[in-house]
């Protein structure tokens, strides 16, 4: 046997020997026991859950390294009489034993482990079964210190034992901790809403931040908080009452849901003009003769009402009133006119209010989707007009997501109607071709200024046809070539294909144009690992002038991320392929480089469960953040472009991916692996077992913690749940 | 006389037409997805029935995530919700695609026919009609990221609330307020308070039956706080008359002239839900088996 197949023996045996060192067995069995455990009480059968439990608990031994065996078998035993006595009603007298139970079997595994917060959390909850309230807010504020991970959950059972005890302002605060811990959540929010129903007026100005902030994310929550205070102040604070119809009327239109019945949610006695006027509107939205007075009397005001007729145009749409839409639209882009700056704020990460370009966007989709509209196009002309106007205003105040679908829509019609440049001596921006340059140039303005970038083969695409069929060559060569690119970024290589032919047909001849060939190939086929390197692949790494770095960067992450996903089981294809893993989440994470289409979210989630593989830990879902919570979102987050999406959506890296991350960043790819049969990921944490580490692991388990980038933990200190 | 064939296909009608549902059990949905949109199938091609069972697993994964007080699933049952993207006669240019869900089939425990009304969701705006679809597999995700994020307030609202989510239920109280428990935990729906509910409620009288059609709002849990609860109710989620509108005096009047014990519920569906998205389950469970994986080589 020759000494490298020895060594692949070894390697092979090792994993087995290393566990078998460890122990690990009393754990495994005593996790398989609690999953039976709980299966058997789920089927109601307490007593054998019971048995299965005290058997396990029985087989752990008693000195230090099988504290985690016990504190398991003992969390169990306890969840197990607290559930059932839960299911028991409270004059039972077996319920208040069982409870007793579960609370020396919780005590139990305090001593062990005294910051667990699950186990803290389970007691709290029992104590307020047991009307043990003040030990119960004890153990959860105890929780929230020691378990940050599921501090919103505990907070939120605070504030809701704290509210049920009345003591509002504190109920309150917990809401807010919860709402911190959890940015997603929607249930703390709703929370916080509910406190102020129980709060004296003087609170309630504390109330419009907060529902300013949730508009975006969470805008049933900002509904119910605004109907709150209208029903509470429009007697009294009437300029605030109206301030939050404003807002709420922003929110109800926004998501489609401003009807005549949801104005039935405001107090019926409530007959001020800005009201009054609503409750008309909406009778009657295709009115030619809107009941607007209030709602004209401010330029704020008039961009809601923009946003009001869109909702009650749809509304039209799809009860097939397409002629009444079209009068709607049209009437409300009339009180459009002349507004002058910006809409009611937006929260951070929101699109602008009121802007009369998705408007016109829709009455220009109705009229070409309904010709017997407009036979004669002169509405489409007029609107085309429009278009012009209000492109000149986004201009005017720099907001560059609407002059880009300004330019692109204009363009859309005129190359719908073959106007690829003007007449001869007529004015150029009424050509297509001048329209999709400049949605172009703001697609590039807002890459500068935004970190935003968007591939957009199709404008270029039809860009490249408008250059070829007006003779422009140099212009249809060089934007063909950029098309080219764009759809490899889109992950369409057939098409690829088809814009590079069209370069060489336009007389493209740049020597680059074998990399690109060369590179439509990797990508439209599975390539072995080793060919992605320098020598394979040069152009991959040395920037050929006419790609850009950025470009190659995101053709290395499709590539690099495609290899994870290969089902090969050999030591080193496991190596290389945990090795390309990283190098992808490095190209993302670390470098910036933008995830480019829904193919590209497939790939980041095949990269982060390769990673995951090194601690353990199962796939995750993926958490994307847009708006507000992206906007917030702290350091760099990786970000999604989508087809037709005006704004990026981000995707939170979990703290155990980041940490498999730089696991593999530190040690390389076969150390993490090799490193993988010790330890377990949990949250920021690396949990390290405790026995018999080989002194190869041991130095790399000190080079980790040399590095400072990750905490290092005993197993025994793992989170039983 | 009926033959044991006959018999037999008699007894599988009755199964599938009277199924019994256990407290706690929500009843099935089944999910249609259907990949209409003319011109992105012909692109497609073959791929077209990967993607679209692909996207319906992504489908399932995130209504069974954020609607779980019905159980939705691809085998077939009697209520369904039709999923539709695109149009089967679309195409060109400043072509928006849209997501289209409706409700249809028919209710199994009572047999009558449930009819929705339709929600739209935007897949693709106009602009980006012409975007390529890119892999099957992205294609897929994109589907089901889009689906992700529609509005399901609203698809509750108009959608789902045409099905019956239960058949029983129990009238606890009917002074000062009528009460009314349903036959699910808080864990059971993941249900968060307020939400709201609407009860088709039938009274028994000497001279006859009447029914009532009440909106509720689901509001706490049985037996939290007092010591005499029915175990059998324990736990279960309870529901009061909503603040109107709509105006139901006249039916509440009706409901409390009578015994609770002449009460039946014959219909519970959720008008407005809203999901207890932190802690749905207060205790928390035991870790299970941990899964090996990381090393070995």
């Amino acid at each position: 046997m020759t000494r490298s197949a020895i060594l692949a023996v070894l390697l092979l045996l090792m994993p087995a020997a290393a566990i078998q060192a460890q122990n690990p067995e009393t754990m495994t069995a005593v996790q398989r026991a609690s999953s039976n455990a709980q299966q058997l009480a789920a089927a109601g059968n307490w007593p054998t859950a019971r048995s299965t439990m005290e058997a396990a608990l029985q087989a752990c031994n008693p000195g230090p390294e099988q504290s985690s065996c016990r504190r398991l078998s003992n969390f169990t035993l306890g969840y197990l009489a607290q559930q059932q006595a839960s299911e028991m009603s409270h004059d039972n007298s077996e319920r208040s034993q069982l409870l007793r139970q579960a609370d020396d079997l919780y005590k139990a595994v305090l001593v062990d482990a005294p910051n667990d917060g699950a186990t803290l959390n389970n007691l709290a909850l029992l104590e307020q079964m047991l009307g043990e309230n003040a030990n119960a807010a004890e153990h959860w504020k105890k929780a929230i210190d020691v378990d940050p991970v599921r501090g919103g959950q505990y907070a939120l059972h605070l504030g809701d034992l704290l509210l049920s005890q009345k003591q509002v302002a504190d109920a309150r605060a917990q809401f807010r901790r919860a709402a911190d811990f959890s940015p997603a959540a929607e249930t703390p929010r709703r929370r916080l809403v509910e406190t102020y129903r129980l709060a004296p007026d003087a609170e309630l100005k504390d109330l419009p931040p907060f529902l300013f902030q949730a508009e975006a994310l969470f805008p049933s929550v900002a509904r119910s908080g605004y109907e709150l205070l209208m029903s509470r102040l429009y007697k009294l604070q009437p300029a605030d009452s109206e301030q939050a119809l404003l807002r709420w009327t922003i929110v109800m239109s926004q998501q489609g849901w401003l009807t005549q019945t949801s104005l039935s949610k405001l107090p019926a006695d409530w007959s001020a003009p800005s009201v009054a006027e609503l409750r008309r509107y909406m009778a009657d939205p295709a009115t030619a003769n809107p009941p607007w007075n209030w709602w004209r009397s401010r330029d704020d005001r008039r961009r809601v009402i923009i946003e009001v007729a869109r909702t009650a145009g749809k509304q039209l749409l799809d009860g097939e009133q397409a002629s009444a839409a079209a009068r709607c639209w049209n009437v409300a882009l009339d009180s459009a006119r002349y507004i002058e700056g910006n809409g009611p704020p937006s929260p951070p990460g929101a699109p602008s209010i009121g802007s009369p370009v998705n408007l016109r966007k829709e009455l220009a989709l109705l009229y070409y989707q309904h010709p017997s509209l407009d036979p004669d196009s002169a509405k489409l002309n007029e609107l085309v007009r429009e278009l012009f106007m209000g492109k000149m205003e986004a201009y005017e105040h720099q907001r560059w997501p609407e002059i880009q679908e300004y330019h692109t829509v204009i363009g859309l019609i005129y190359a719908a109607r073959g106007v690829w440049e003007p007449a001869p001596g007529k004015w150029p921006p009424a050509s297509a071709i001048f329209q999709f340059e400049h949605a172009l140039d703001a697609a590039e303005h807002r890459k500068r200024d935004e970190n935003f970038y968007q591939p957009l083969p199709e404008v270029k695409a039809r860009l490249a046809q408008g250059y070829e069929i007006t003779k422009r060559v140099a212009d249809a060569q060089r934007m063909y070539w950029l098309a080219a690119l764009a759809y490899l970024d889109a992950d369409a290589p057939a098409d690829s294909t088809k814009m590079l032919d069209s370069y060489r047909r336009m007389g493209g001849a740049s020597p680059d144009a074998r990399s690109l060939e060369a590179l439509i190939h990797y990508r439209s086929q599975p390539v072995s690992i080793a060919s992605l390197d320098e020598v394979n692949a040069p152009w991959l790494f040395r920037v050929p002038p006419s790609f850009g770095q950025d470009f190659l960067q995101r053709q290395r992450f499709k590539l690099y991320a495609d290899q994870p996903g290969a089902a090969e089981s050999s030591a080193a294809s496991r190596n290389e392929r945990l090795a390309r893993a990283w190098e992808a989440y490095d190209l993302v994470a670390d470098k910036g480089t933008p995830l480019v289409g829904a193919g590209d979210l497939v790939r980041w989630e095949n990269v982060t469960t390769t990673l995951l593989e090194v601690g353990h830990v199962p796939p995750q879902p993926l958490h994307l953040l847009k708006g507000a919570e992206l906007a917030s979102s702290r350091g760099r987050v990786p970000r999604l472009v989508l087809a037709g999406q005006e704004y990026p959506i981000g995707i939170s890296v979990s703290p155990e991916t980041q940490s498999a991350a730089r696991i593999v960043a530190t040690v390389g790819a076969a150390n993490a692996l090799l490193l993988g049969n010790y330890i377990q990921l949990h949250a920021n944490q690396v949990f390290v077992r405790n026995e018999d580490i080989p002194s190869k692991i041991d130095n790399l388990l000190k080079n980790l913690r040399d590095s400072q980038a990750i905490q290092i933990s005993p197993m025994a200190e793992v989170p039983i749940a | 006389m009926i033959s044991k064939r006959c018999l037999l296909i008699l007894l599988g009608v009755f199964c599938v037409a009277v199924p019994v549902l256990r407290a706690g059990e929500k009843p099935a949905v089944q999910v249609i997805f259907d990949f209409a949109e003319k011109q992105y199938r012909r692109e497609l091609g073959t791929n077209a029935p990967g993607v679209e069972r692909h996207a319906l697993e992504l489908i399932l994964s995130d209504l069974n995530r954020r609607a779980p007080f019905l159980r939705f699933t691809s085998e077939p049952q009697s209520a369904v919700l039709r999923v539709r993207l695109g149009s089967p006669s679309g195409g060109g240019e400043m072509h928006e695609v849209n997501f289209q869900l409706l409700v249809e089939g028919t209710d199994p425990v009572s047999g009558k026919p449930l009819q929705s009304g339709v929600v739209r969701w935007s897949f693709r705006p106009a602009s980006a009609y012409d975007s390529p679809l890119g892999s099957p597999e992205g294609l897929a995700a994109e589907i089901g990221l889009s689906f992700q994020q529609g509005d399901h307030l609203d698809l509750v609202r108009k959608v789902l609330s045409a099905v019956p989510i239960a058949h029983d239920g129990t009238l606890v109280e009917k002074d000062p307020i009528p009460v009314w428990v349903i036959p699910f935990t808080q864990g059971d729906l993941c249900m968060d308070f307020p939400s709201r509910l609407k009860i088709i409620d039938e009274l028994h009288t000497d001279v006859g039956q009447r029914s009532h059609e009440l909106n509720v709002e689901a509001n706490g849990v049985y037996g939290s706080s007092g010591s005499t609860a029915s175990a059998s109710l324990q736990n279960r989620i309870l529901s009061t008359p909503a603040e109107p509108p709509p105006d139901q005096s006249i039916a509440l009047t009706d409901v409390r002239s009578i015994p609770p014990t002449s009460n039946k519920i014959l219909a519970v569906y959720v008008l407005e839900y809203h999901r207890l998205d932190l802690g749905c389950e207060e205790l928390i469970k035991p870790a299970g088996v941990v899964s090996g994986g990381g090393g070995g080589q």
